[in-house]
């Protein structure tokens, strides 16, 4: 059995419970749709099993997962055969708070972050936002009609920073810990970008349209890497609160009938959309 | 008396939104970040008193004393606001009430932070009262959780929740009004977690619990074992005395 450590990293909100929650229900009722298969192991202990099941629960119910809290178990592993090679994986992934990789903008290195960097493999980063941001240049003021509110400097925070600007900085840390064999690189949301999976959208030229310096620091620093889109949610929930029963139930029919039928969640590879949410796994092998 | 006050919340992530001080450690920010989290903890009924987080700050030269809310009005669950307020231990007095504290902490209400930017100035004349925790608590459990805390070996005790989360909060108020200070300076306490806490790699001193490992003050290990005079004499008559102040 080859052990492979894999490091799921990225910023709050990213959507690293729900793609591990989506391949955890999909590993153990979807065997048909995915290239892996979940061996029975007495090493997947109860802590990560109800950790994972919570993660399940709510991806099955349509509910948005919890933040992943600080209390959570914060290590899932995974034994899975490759259908295709046999080969046996051991896939150990932290579910670390996105909260750990954004202090690293901070300069405040966790040193279990540190020590899970080193001792990793792989890398999964993901990215639901990659916008390169606006500055105040683009929107051509004239020197005479900006006000003093705009001038009024509001205090530094790095959370203000651009999307694109806190991933670079966050995987110029990561890769500064570790030459990581496999990289995959995640877009997050995939269904918002490809309205639900109905647009063809290639991830890599989505990302080098959409936000150039990013991609540019990929492909420089990490040129192997691969560039994928993931959906874990399947696409946008809305909200179910009974002012819109119909509506409401219309939805919920519609996510449960794809649910069953491994249609929900998705991950995009170059052309291809594909329900088999192992892909981005195999990919780091 | 002046406190500092610091609010959490979740905005791109959670973090601080808001804070009386300038300047602080960048080790006590971190730490206050992670402990102002969330931390798992959904109370059983609708209820507006949180829960409460204390644990020793810049190596116990100040103590932080928190209270979290879920904010359920956030698009995002598992968001909570946190109101943290840090006491300068050098600065007590005979005056100092900690069980008086709890007055002081206020919910966020449409996302008005302002209020949190001023150092709070605090001052009380008489001290409270902890008789109605002698009523809801035997005696025995009382002075064992006292015992505990005072003692040296003190690993940490994980006790389930079983009454209403105002009580958990009033009973560690009431210990760290009567806790040496020295003592105080490296005890914490949390009355709402998931499961255990860590303060950094150690224990919280006393934490209240809804999963995991616990004991129950229902059915406690010193129940059927220890009476009130099975503690020191000299400490059961501290703790009598205690009981009418």
């Amino acid at each position: 059995m080859s052990e492979i450590k894999c490091l799921i990293a990225g910023l709050p909100s990213s959507g690293k419970s729900t793609y591990i929650g989506a391949l955890w229900y999909n590993l153990r009722n979807l065997k048909s749709v995915i290239d892996m298969e979940l061996i029975d192991s007495p090493e997947n202990l109860p802590e990560n099993i109800i950790h994972l099941n919570g993660l399940s629960d709510n991806w099955i119910r349509i509910k948005k997962i919890d933040r992943t809290n600080s209390n959570a178990a914060d290590n899932v592993q995974l034994n899975l055969v490759h259908k295709g090679s046999n080969e046996i994986i051991r896939l150990n992934v932290p579910d670390f708070l996105g909260e750990t990789f954004q202090s690293i903008i901070d300069l405040q290195n966790d040193k279990k972050l540190q020590l899970w960097c080193q001792d990793s493999e792989s890398l999964l980063y993901m990215m639901n936002e990659i916008s390169p941001g606006q500055f105040e240049d683009d929107n051509h003021h004239d020197s005479d009609e900006i006000n003093d509110e705009v001038h009024t400097m509001p205090d530094l925070q790095s959370k203000d920073m651009t999307p694109a600007t806190q991933n670079i900085m966050i995987l110029k840390y990561l890769l500064s810990q570790k030459a990581f064999k496999k990289v995959v690189i995640a877009l997050t949301w995939w269904d918002e970008a490809t309205q639900n999976g109905k647009t063809i959208v290639d991830p890599e030229h989505h990302l080098q349209s959409t936000s150039p310096a990013l991609y540019n620091f990929i492909k420089y620093h990490i040129p192997s890497a691969k560039i994928v889109g993931i959906s874990g949610q399947g696409r946008k929930y809305i909200e179910v609160d009974g002012k819109n029963p119909e509506l409401e139930k219309a939805f919920i029919d519609e996510m449960a009938k794809m649910t069953k039928e491994g249609k929900r969640a998705f991950v995009g590879i170059g052309n291809q959309i594909s329900y088999d949410l192992s892909l981005p796994i195999h990919l780091l092998i | 008396m002046r406190i500092e006050q610091y609010l959490h919340g979740y905005y791109k992530g959670h973090g601080l939104l808001a804070s009386s001080a300038s300047v602080v450690p960048s080790e006590d920010s971190t730490l206050m970040s992670i402990l102002s989290d969330w931390t798992g903890y959904h109370a059983k009924e609708a209820d507006e008193c949180g829960y409460l987080t204390a644990y020793p700050l810049s190596e116990g030269k100040l103590y932080a004393i928190a209270k979290s809310w879920y904010a359920s009005e956030m698009a995002r669950p598992g968001c909570v606001w946190t109101h943290t307020m840090v006491i300068n231990l050098e600065e007590l007095d005979n005056n100092f009430d900690f069980r008086q504290l709890e007055k002081y902490f206020k919910r966020p209400q449409n996302l008005d932070f302002s209020q949190y930017r001023e150092t709070l100035e605090v001052e009380f004349d008489e001290h409270a009262s902890s008789e109605s925790l002698f009523f809801e608590f035997d005696e025995t459990t009382l002075l064992f959780l006292y015992t505990s805390l005072l003692s040296n070996n003190n690993i940490g005790l994980n006790i389930l929740i079983e009454k209403r989360q105002e009580l958990y909060q009033q009973l560690c108020f009431m210990y760290m009004q009567y806790l040496p200070l020295h003592i105080l300076r490296k005890r914490s306490f949390s009355t709402g977690a998931e499961s255990s806490r860590k303060l950094g790699y150690s224990e919280f001193s006393m934490q209240f619990v809804t999963a995991g490992r616990y004991i129950l003050f229902s059915a406690s290990p010193w129940k059927e074992k220890l009476t009130p005079e099975d503690f020191n004499v000299g400490l059961r008559l501290f703790w009598m005395k205690k009981k009418n102040i």
